[in-house]
């Protein structure tokens, strides 16, 4: 039976030239395409605790600007792959964030199909893990008329897990509490928060250094990682693998996916940290973690809710720092940075846990009264060239 | 393990008169919540059978489904589980419910594109012995699905078991239960099961070759995994967050308890880690019930094949199926009817854990073809 430490390799020099040569390479996958239906815009945007109608109410959004459901932006980060972070396998994928350019609205009935490419890798010393490797993709996402409608550019953490030799990411645990009076005061926080909705925010009315209304969320629980509905649609995580033979088949192609767990002697995914502690602790992270890639989701709709429905997120740029946790509280800050003469609005973004700690931050643009971004797709092609 | 026949005995024992006062009222309730989701449409049956470890072609293949009797990709039944999982539990924080029973009825193949909706009412709440929680709710309840033209789909008939979980707890029923440590060997046997699992598909299953005595499966589910149950919880019934959960909370639905770090959860997580499944009961997190009902029907369709039409399904679950067991379900005929010009077989299907805990019982009506009349009179309904 393999050992523990047998389920951690080294990041090695061979691996990371493997992994260098399918760079600017695109994929070939199969299960690249998602229709986009009314129940998975709205159970997106469920998920990820949104109450914006735009996403789940058919009728407030037949009288919004778009003139039907529009999908969440971040609805995007269940397409596959959510990620260009190939190779490598047995070495743990921690999702960085990614930096989202959107071009048109997407709609129920559009099918969206996804291209990604490896496009850089670089070694780095990491500050608690050692050597890691970062790799980037490019994601395009192109409806059914040919229109490309989004494109990301998301980062993975390549590191090695814990190891009993000491190497490897290895935060401090952490398991934070909650008192009943701070619990009933951030409640009553979060039921409180306005959203601007049909109202409009004009480009002219916004000031540099103005404060958006924080966000909270949280705290956080295992269930919010794992059971959110948010990787059914066609999910690019283990979800969309399917369970049981699905899974079993997959260990089969993909041994180096599979960690054994040495209590109960069976194979599992070593992502399976994000729901489970012994595993969580394994990877190195502080407790049962969120998923990197819902973070942008989450983080994103501070500025959803202040600019209203007669915006359009062109640009959202949320980069994952570090892992939150079970127990963790999330506030999600907004600050403007400038206005455009085009109307386009840009927003510094930072995530911060209760302890201070900053988890995420990035960069947020608003086409303020726009339904798209202003550029047409020759514009974004030549963008995307150049 | 706790003495249980000094606790038994109680009346009552866990449900006070006000619980079951409150609980008993719910009877003639129509609860009303949106589908999850409303459609048949391509990605969610997709993703639906491989959420329950189906190979069902019918399901996902366009190409394969296009040449079927159907023409098109059909879900299977229970796939309406992802528009209402029929599950309506009690509101009281001191209740856990189980998923003990269902009776389905089919009435139309589910095809693509098919809109669904769901009606539910809850008919009778009885308080009956349990050996599980000294006394608990027998629950049952009718949910009818309908598609878009009004025309009723489906039926589903649930017994949901509700219980007071200190109780279950001091019992100490399902105690014993715990994780299980498979051998190289008995992981090689899961293993060629899956590669040897028998899936009639397009070869039509006739009436007149069909005996009684003839097995079904095996089939082979688990060892279950978290990401087993997730995959079934996010396309069924995921429960609420963030936000969704605080309202959930607020309107005093009662799934939720504050953990020892101060943090409310929902019972859900039950699903996920064995420190909260103990509270209710059963020491290692488990699956949601109504996946069990897919599985044996997944054993039903393997067998009966793509041609033939799954009408009525009776499934009883018995034991807890928790993370890490296998389950093996395998079945019979047991007997051969002709009704109204179908013909009709009666199966029994068993679930039995890697230990030889028979976790559940089944019985199920499948309307086959005959060799006397072209295939496609009885298949399209």
């Amino acid at each position: 039976m393999a050992t523990v430490t047998d389920q951690m390799p080294g990041l090695t020099d061979e691996a990371i030239e493997e992994a260098r040569s399918v760079l600017g390479r695109w994929f070939r996958r199969s299960w690249n395409s998602l229709e986009v239906t009314a129940d998975a815009v709205r159970n997106s945007a469920l998920a990820l605790g949104d109450r914006n109608p735009l996403y789940t109410d058919p009728e407030y959004a037949a009288d919004s600007p778009y003139g039907g459901l529009i999908a969440p932006p971040y609805m995007l980060a269940a397409i596959p792959p959510l990620h260009a972070a190939p190779k490598m396998r047995g070495i743990h994928w921690m999702y960085a964030g990614s930096d989202w350019t959107f071009y048109e609205p997407i709609r129920v009935g559009d099918t969206i199909t996804s291209h990604a490419r490896l496009v850089d890798l670089q070694v780095k010393e990491g500050r608690v893990g050692g050597r890691m490797v970062l790799q980037t993709g490019e994601l395009l996402y192109v409806n059914q008329r040919g229109d490309l409608v989004a494109s990301g550019a998301p980062t993975v953490m390549r590191t090695v897990r814990r190891r009993s030799d000491g190497k490897g990411l290895q935060y401090e645990p952490r398991r934070p509490s909650w008192t009943a009076d701070e619990l009933a005061e951030l409640e009553d926080y979060q039921l409180a928060r306005q959203r601007l909705g049909v109202k409009v925010r004009r480009a002219a009315d916004v000031i540099v250094g103005e404060q958006l209304p924080v966000l909270k969320k949280g705290p956080f629980r295992a269930v919010d990682f794992a059971l959110s509905g948010f990787d059914s649609q066609e999910g690019w995580y283990g979800f969309g693998q399917g369970a049981h033979v699905y899974q079993f088949l997959h260990r089969r192609r993909h041994p180096a996916d599979a960690f054994k767990n040495p209590d109960s002697g069976l194979d599992d995914k070593a992502y399976r940290g994000h729901w489970e502690p012994y595993m969580a602790k394994q990877a190195g992270m502080p407790g049962m973690y969120d998923m990197g890639h819902h973070r942008g989701g989450l983080i994103s709709q501070v500025v959803s809710d202040w600019a209203g429905d007669h915006a359009f997120m062109t640009r959202c740029n949320v980069v994952v720092r570090r892992p939150i946790v079970v127990g963790d509280v999330l506030s999600a800050e907004a600050t403007v940075e400038s206005v455009e003469p085009n109307g386009i609005v840009n927003l510094k973004l930072r995530g911060v846990i209760q302890n201070g700690d900053v988890v995420s931050d990035g960069h947020a643009s608003i086409a303020m009264e726009a339904t798209k971004a202003p550029q047409t797709t020759a514009e974004k092609l030549a963008t995307k060239e150049s | 393990m706790t003495d249980s026949t000094a606790v038994i005995p109680k009346p009552g024992f866990g449900l006070t008169d006000e619980i079951v006062a409150r609980v008993a009222k719910r009877a003639g309730v129509r609860p009303a919540r949106t589908p999850h989701f409303s459609e048949a449409a391509r990605p969610s049956v997709h993703m639906w059978v491989k959420a329950i470890g189906s190979r069902n072609r019918l399901a996902f293949d366009e190409t394969y489904a296009r040449q079927s009797c159907y023409g098109t990709i059909v879900a299977p039944g229970t796939f309406l589980y992802a528009v209402d999982d029929t599950v309506h539990m009690p509101a009281e924080p001191t209740l856990a419910s189980c998923y003990a029973d269902v009776m389905w009825e089919f009435f139309h193949p589910l095809r693509l594109g098919t809109k669904l909706s769901a009606a539910s009412a809850i008919d009778q709440v009885v308080v009956k012995d349990s050996a599980l929680a000294g006394k608990a709710f027998h629950q049952t309840s009718t949910t009818e699905y309908t598609d878009g033209t009004g025309r009723l789909v489906a039926r589903a008939r649930p017994t949901l078991v509700s219980y007071d979980r200190e109780s279950a707890v001091a019992i100490g029923r399902y105690a014993h239960v715990e994780r299980y440590r498979f051998s190289a060997d008995e992981l090689d046997a899961i293993s060629t099961a899956y590669d040897d699992e028998q899936i009639r598909g397009a070869e039509v299953r006739y009436a007149e070759e069909v005996r009684i005595g003839d097995t079904l499966g095996p089939v082979v589910r688990g060892p279950l995994t978290a990401e087993d149950v997730i995959c079934f919880v996010e396309r069924s019934c995921p429960p609420p967050t963030y936000e969704y959960f605080l309202d959930a909370r607020r309107n005093g639905v009662g799934y939720s308890f504050t953990d020892e770090y101060g943090i409310p959860d929902s019972w859900s997580s039950a699903l996920l880690l064995d420190d909260v499944a103990a509270r209710e009961g059963v020491p290692v997190a488990h699956d949601y019930g109504p996946e069990r009902v897919c599985w044996v029907e997944d054993t039903i369709l393997n067998w009966a094949g793509d041609a033939s039409f799954l009408r009525r399904l009776h499934v009883r679950l018995i034991a807890p199926t928790v993370h890490t067991h296998a389950t093996w379900l395998r079945g019979e005929v047991t007997g051969l009817t002709e009704e109204d010009g179908a013909q009709v077989a009666t199966v029994q299907v068993r679930g039995v854990n890697q230990s030889g805990t028979c976790t559940i019982e089944a019985d199920a009506e499948i309307e086959l073809q005959s060799l006397r009349v072209p295939v496609r009179a009885t298949a399209i309904r």
